[in-house]
Protein backbone atom coordinates (compact mmCIF):
# COMPACT_ATOMS: atom_id res chain seq x y z
CA UNK A 1 0.00 0.00 0.00
CA UNK A 2 1.50 3.38 -1.09
CA UNK A 3 1.16 6.31 1.53
CA UNK A 4 1.85 9.64 2.19
CA UNK A 5 4.06 11.59 4.30
CA UNK A 6 1.05 13.35 5.49
CA UNK A 7 -0.81 10.12 6.21
CA UNK A 8 2.50 9.34 8.59
CA UNK A 9 3.17 12.85 9.71
CA UNK A 10 -0.99 11.98 11.22
CA UNK A 11 -0.30 9.14 13.62
CA UNK A 12 2.87 10.82 15.29
CA UNK A 13 1.84 11.37 18.41
CA UNK A 14 -1.15 8.92 18.58
CA UNK A 15 -1.46 6.47 20.71
CA UNK A 16 -1.86 2.80 19.74
CA UNK A 17 -5.48 2.79 20.88
CA UNK A 18 -6.40 5.86 18.69
CA UNK A 19 -5.01 3.40 15.74
CA UNK A 20 -6.30 -0.01 16.62
CA UNK A 21 -10.16 -0.35 16.62
CA UNK A 22 -9.76 -4.11 17.79
CA UNK A 23 -8.86 -2.89 21.19
CA UNK A 24 -5.16 -4.77 21.56
CA UNK A 25 -3.70 -1.70 22.87
CA UNK A 26 -1.91 -3.25 26.39
CA UNK A 27 0.85 -0.95 27.53
CA UNK A 28 2.65 -4.33 28.38
CA UNK A 29 3.23 -5.90 24.79
CA UNK A 30 5.19 -4.22 21.77
CA UNK A 31 3.20 -1.78 19.24
CA UNK A 32 6.05 -1.83 16.69
CA UNK A 33 4.70 -4.31 14.23
CA UNK A 34 1.14 -3.39 14.99
CA UNK A 35 1.70 0.17 14.18
CA UNK A 36 3.07 -0.08 10.88
CA UNK A 37 1.09 -2.89 9.90
CA UNK A 38 -1.99 -0.72 10.10
CA UNK A 39 -0.39 1.97 8.39
CA UNK A 40 0.38 -0.60 5.51
CA UNK A 41 -2.65 -2.63 5.93
CA UNK A 42 -0.63 -5.79 6.66
CA UNK A 43 -2.34 -9.24 7.18
CA UNK A 44 0.44 -11.57 7.75
CA UNK A 45 0.53 -13.85 10.18
CA UNK A 46 -1.33 -13.26 13.85
CA UNK A 47 -3.52 -10.51 13.50
CA UNK A 48 -4.70 -8.31 16.40
CA UNK A 49 -7.90 -9.08 15.67
CA UNK A 50 -7.38 -12.81 16.45
CA UNK A 51 -7.71 -12.56 20.24
CA UNK A 52 -11.63 -12.13 20.40
CA UNK A 53 -13.99 -14.49 18.08
CA UNK A 54 -15.98 -11.19 16.73
CA UNK A 55 -12.95 -9.79 15.54
CA UNK A 56 -11.29 -12.83 13.98
CA UNK A 57 -8.90 -12.27 10.86
CA UNK A 58 -9.87 -8.71 11.03
CA UNK A 59 -7.02 -5.95 11.53
CA UNK A 60 -3.53 -6.31 10.76
CA UNK A 61 0.21 -8.18 12.00
CA UNK A 62 1.52 -8.08 15.54
CA UNK A 63 4.77 -9.84 15.16
CA UNK A 64 8.21 -8.39 13.24
CA UNK A 65 8.96 -12.30 12.67
CA UNK A 66 6.00 -13.24 10.61
CA UNK A 67 5.70 -9.93 8.66
CA UNK A 68 9.47 -9.98 7.65
CA UNK A 69 9.73 -13.93 6.47
CA UNK A 70 6.42 -13.53 4.91
CA UNK A 71 7.99 -10.46 2.82
CA UNK A 72 8.42 -10.76 -1.14
CA UNK A 73 11.49 -8.08 -0.93
CA UNK A 74 13.39 -7.83 2.00
CA UNK A 75 17.17 -7.72 3.06
CA UNK A 76 20.04 -5.87 4.54
CA UNK A 77 19.28 -2.06 4.55
CA UNK A 78 22.29 -1.93 2.48
CA UNK A 79 20.71 -3.57 -0.08
CA UNK A 80 17.18 -1.69 -0.35
CA UNK A 81 15.37 -0.36 -3.20
CA UNK A 82 16.02 3.60 -4.53
CA UNK A 83 13.00 4.15 -4.18
CA UNK A 84 12.75 3.83 0.04
CA UNK A 85 9.51 5.75 0.94
CA UNK A 86 7.35 3.70 2.45
CA UNK A 87 10.05 0.49 2.94
CA UNK A 88 9.36 -1.23 6.51
CA UNK A 89 12.76 -0.81 8.32
CA UNK A 90 13.85 -3.72 11.03
CA UNK A 91 16.39 -3.34 13.45
CA UNK A 92 17.61 -6.40 15.45
CA UNK A 93 20.93 -8.71 16.19
CA UNK A 94 22.65 -9.60 12.44
CA UNK A 95 23.17 -13.06 14.60
CA UNK A 96 18.90 -13.30 14.53
CA UNK A 97 18.73 -13.33 10.68
CA UNK A 98 19.72 -16.76 9.69
CA UNK A 99 19.86 -17.50 6.05
CA UNK A 100 17.51 -14.93 5.49
CA UNK A 101 15.14 -15.79 8.05
CA UNK A 102 13.86 -13.35 10.83
CA UNK A 103 14.40 -15.39 14.45
CA UNK A 104 11.10 -15.12 16.49
CA UNK A 105 13.51 -12.88 19.41
CA UNK A 106 11.99 -10.50 21.71
CA UNK A 107 14.35 -7.87 20.69
CA UNK A 108 13.58 -6.72 17.25
CA UNK A 109 11.72 -3.80 16.17
CA UNK A 110 10.47 -2.44 12.81
CA UNK A 111 9.31 1.23 11.93
CA UNK A 112 8.59 2.43 8.45
CA UNK A 113 11.14 4.80 6.44
CA UNK A 114 10.15 8.14 4.67
CA UNK A 115 12.25 11.09 3.13
CA UNK A 116 15.19 9.99 5.60
CA UNK A 117 13.17 9.79 8.86
CA UNK A 118 12.33 6.79 10.57
CA UNK A 119 8.31 6.92 12.00
CA UNK A 120 7.67 4.38 14.91
CA UNK A 121 5.28 3.19 17.92
CA UNK A 122 7.45 4.04 20.78
CA UNK A 123 7.07 1.40 23.39
CA UNK A 124 8.25 3.83 26.08
CA UNK A 125 6.11 6.33 25.37
CA UNK A 126 2.91 4.55 24.19
CA UNK A 127 3.11 6.71 21.21
CA UNK A 128 4.21 7.07 17.47
CA UNK A 129 7.25 9.22 17.40
CA UNK A 130 9.31 10.00 14.46
CA UNK A 131 13.34 9.42 14.58
CA UNK A 132 15.09 11.99 12.18
CA UNK A 133 17.60 9.92 10.73
CA UNK A 134 17.64 6.34 10.25
CA UNK A 135 21.12 6.74 11.79
CA UNK A 136 19.24 8.07 14.90
CA UNK A 137 16.98 4.98 14.69
CA UNK A 138 19.59 2.61 14.48
CA UNK A 139 21.36 4.29 17.76
CA UNK A 140 18.37 4.18 19.55
CA UNK A 141 18.16 0.48 19.88
CA UNK A 142 22.19 0.06 19.31
CA UNK A 143 21.82 1.51 23.09
CA UNK A 144 19.01 -0.80 24.07
CA UNK A 145 19.62 -4.55 22.87
CA UNK A 146 22.18 -7.13 23.38
CA UNK A 147 25.24 -7.28 21.17
CA UNK A 148 27.35 -5.63 19.14
CA UNK A 149 25.87 -6.65 15.75
CA UNK A 150 22.82 -4.55 15.94
CA UNK A 151 21.49 -4.16 12.69
CA UNK A 152 19.00 -2.87 10.07
CA UNK A 153 17.26 -4.52 7.10
CA UNK A 154 14.33 -3.51 4.92
CA UNK A 155 10.96 -4.60 4.09
CA UNK A 156 8.51 -3.99 1.03
CA UNK A 157 5.49 -3.87 2.10
CA UNK A 158 2.74 -6.30 0.09
CA UNK B 1 4.42 31.05 55.25
CA UNK B 2 4.51 27.59 56.41
CA UNK B 3 0.52 27.13 56.19
CA UNK B 4 1.39 28.07 52.03
CA UNK B 5 3.30 24.95 51.84
CA UNK B 6 0.52 23.08 53.42
CA UNK B 7 -1.94 21.97 50.28
CA UNK B 8 0.96 21.28 48.63
CA UNK B 9 2.61 18.92 50.82
CA UNK B 10 -0.77 17.08 51.65
CA UNK B 11 -1.61 17.10 47.35
CA UNK B 12 2.33 15.51 47.27
CA UNK B 13 1.23 13.03 50.53
CA UNK B 14 -1.79 11.75 48.61
CA UNK B 15 -0.29 11.51 45.06
CA UNK B 16 2.10 9.36 47.36
CA UNK B 17 -0.09 7.36 48.84
CA UNK B 18 -2.27 6.75 45.60
CA UNK B 19 0.61 5.23 43.60
CA UNK B 20 1.52 3.19 46.42
CA UNK B 21 -1.87 2.12 46.01
CA UNK B 22 -1.46 1.33 42.49
CA UNK B 23 1.48 -0.17 43.25
CA UNK B 24 0.14 -2.74 45.55
CA UNK B 25 -2.68 -3.14 43.52
CA UNK B 26 -0.88 -4.71 40.46
CA UNK B 27 0.84 -6.98 43.11
CA UNK B 28 -1.83 -8.09 44.49
CA UNK B 29 -3.04 -9.38 41.36
CA UNK B 30 -0.39 -11.51 40.89
CA UNK B 31 -0.48 -14.83 42.93
CA UNK B 32 3.11 -17.06 43.15
CA UNK B 33 1.19 -19.95 44.22
CA UNK B 34 -0.95 -19.83 40.85
CA UNK B 35 2.07 -18.76 38.68
CA UNK B 36 3.62 -21.91 40.30
CA UNK B 37 0.79 -24.06 38.83
CA UNK B 38 0.17 -22.85 35.80
CA UNK B 39 4.24 -22.78 34.68
CA UNK B 40 4.81 -26.50 36.60
CA UNK B 41 1.87 -27.46 34.00
CA UNK B 42 3.39 -25.65 31.47
CA UNK B 43 6.94 -27.62 32.12
CA UNK B 44 5.20 -30.79 31.61
CA UNK B 45 5.48 -30.63 28.10
CA UNK B 46 8.62 -29.06 27.02
CA UNK B 47 9.71 -31.45 24.99
CA UNK B 48 6.53 -31.95 22.63
CA UNK B 49 7.02 -29.96 19.72
CA UNK B 50 4.82 -27.34 18.90
CA UNK B 51 1.98 -28.16 16.29
CA UNK B 52 2.33 -26.66 13.06
CA UNK B 53 -0.85 -24.76 13.52
CA UNK B 54 -0.44 -23.22 16.43
CA UNK B 55 0.47 -19.54 17.21
CA UNK B 56 2.94 -20.47 19.15
CA UNK B 57 4.96 -21.65 16.06
CA UNK B 58 8.04 -19.48 15.01
CA UNK B 59 12.03 -19.95 14.23
CA UNK B 60 13.31 -19.73 17.42
CA UNK B 61 16.91 -20.44 16.28
CA UNK B 62 16.67 -24.39 17.24
CA UNK B 63 17.65 -26.92 15.30
CA UNK B 64 14.90 -29.09 13.72
CA UNK B 65 11.01 -28.71 14.62
CA UNK B 66 10.09 -25.84 17.47
CA UNK B 67 9.78 -27.40 20.76
CA UNK B 68 8.15 -25.71 23.70
CA UNK B 69 11.26 -25.84 25.31
CA UNK B 70 13.04 -23.54 22.87
CA UNK B 71 9.66 -21.05 22.90
CA UNK B 72 10.65 -20.39 26.37
CA UNK B 73 13.91 -20.40 26.83
CA UNK B 74 14.38 -17.62 24.29
CA UNK B 75 11.87 -15.75 26.39
CA UNK B 76 13.19 -16.58 29.28
CA UNK B 77 16.84 -15.42 27.95
CA UNK B 78 16.22 -11.79 27.02
CA UNK B 79 14.98 -11.21 30.83
CA UNK B 80 18.66 -9.89 31.64
CA UNK B 81 17.62 -6.23 32.94
CA UNK B 82 14.60 -4.39 33.02
CA UNK B 83 11.53 -4.92 34.55
CA UNK B 84 10.16 -8.84 34.10
CA UNK B 85 6.97 -9.99 35.07
CA UNK B 86 6.17 -13.57 34.79
CA UNK B 87 2.53 -15.21 36.09
CA UNK B 88 0.08 -17.30 35.25
CA UNK B 89 -2.93 -19.35 36.78
CA UNK B 90 -4.97 -22.25 35.69
CA UNK B 91 -8.67 -22.01 36.04
CA UNK B 92 -11.38 -24.41 34.73
CA UNK B 93 -8.49 -26.24 32.94
CA UNK B 94 -7.17 -23.54 31.28
CA UNK B 95 -3.86 -22.21 31.67
CA UNK B 96 -1.81 -18.90 31.18
CA UNK B 97 1.48 -18.00 31.62
CA UNK B 98 2.55 -14.39 30.41
CA UNK B 99 5.90 -12.82 30.23
CA UNK B 100 6.86 -9.53 29.65
CA UNK B 101 10.09 -7.62 29.59
CA UNK B 102 10.56 -3.54 29.49
CA UNK B 103 13.42 -1.72 29.52
CA UNK B 104 12.85 1.36 27.61
CA UNK B 105 12.47 1.19 23.99
CA UNK B 106 13.26 -2.53 24.80
CA UNK B 107 9.57 -4.21 25.19
CA UNK B 108 8.53 -7.97 24.76
CA UNK B 109 5.85 -10.27 25.89
CA UNK B 110 4.22 -13.65 25.61
CA UNK B 111 1.21 -14.88 26.43
CA UNK B 112 1.07 -18.78 26.38
CA UNK B 113 -2.71 -20.20 26.67
CA UNK B 114 -2.84 -24.19 26.92
CA UNK B 115 -5.83 -26.32 28.01
CA UNK B 116 -5.17 -29.17 30.55
CA UNK B 117 -6.66 -32.40 29.45
CA UNK B 118 -6.84 -35.31 32.64
CA UNK B 119 -5.38 -33.22 34.69
CA UNK B 120 -2.01 -32.85 32.26
CA UNK B 121 -1.12 -29.68 29.83
CA UNK B 122 -1.99 -30.54 26.34
CA UNK B 123 0.52 -29.46 23.50
CA UNK B 124 -2.30 -29.56 20.95
CA UNK B 125 -3.94 -26.81 22.52
CA UNK B 126 -1.23 -24.24 23.02
CA UNK B 127 -1.65 -20.72 21.68
CA UNK B 128 0.22 -17.80 22.05
CA UNK B 129 0.39 -14.10 21.17
CA UNK B 130 4.11 -12.60 20.81
CA UNK B 131 5.25 -9.34 20.37
CA UNK B 132 7.13 -8.27 18.38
Amino acid sequence: MEISLSTLQGYVGKPISDICSNGFSSPSQNHCAHFVSHVHGIKLGMLCGDMALKTKKTGSSIRCDEMYNRLTAKGPWDGKPALSNGLLIFVLSKRNIVNGTMLNVPQKHVGIHFGGKVYNFSNSHHKVVVDHSVDAFHSKFKNVYAGNDISLFYGVAP
Amino acid sequence: MKNNHRPKNLALLVLAVVSFSQINTVCAAIDPIETNAALSALFTITNEVIPESSSCQGNYGQQGKAKVSDLLAIQLAYLYKGKNIIQGNCTNNQCTVSITHSSGEDVSSAIIKFKLVRGKASVGTLECVITP
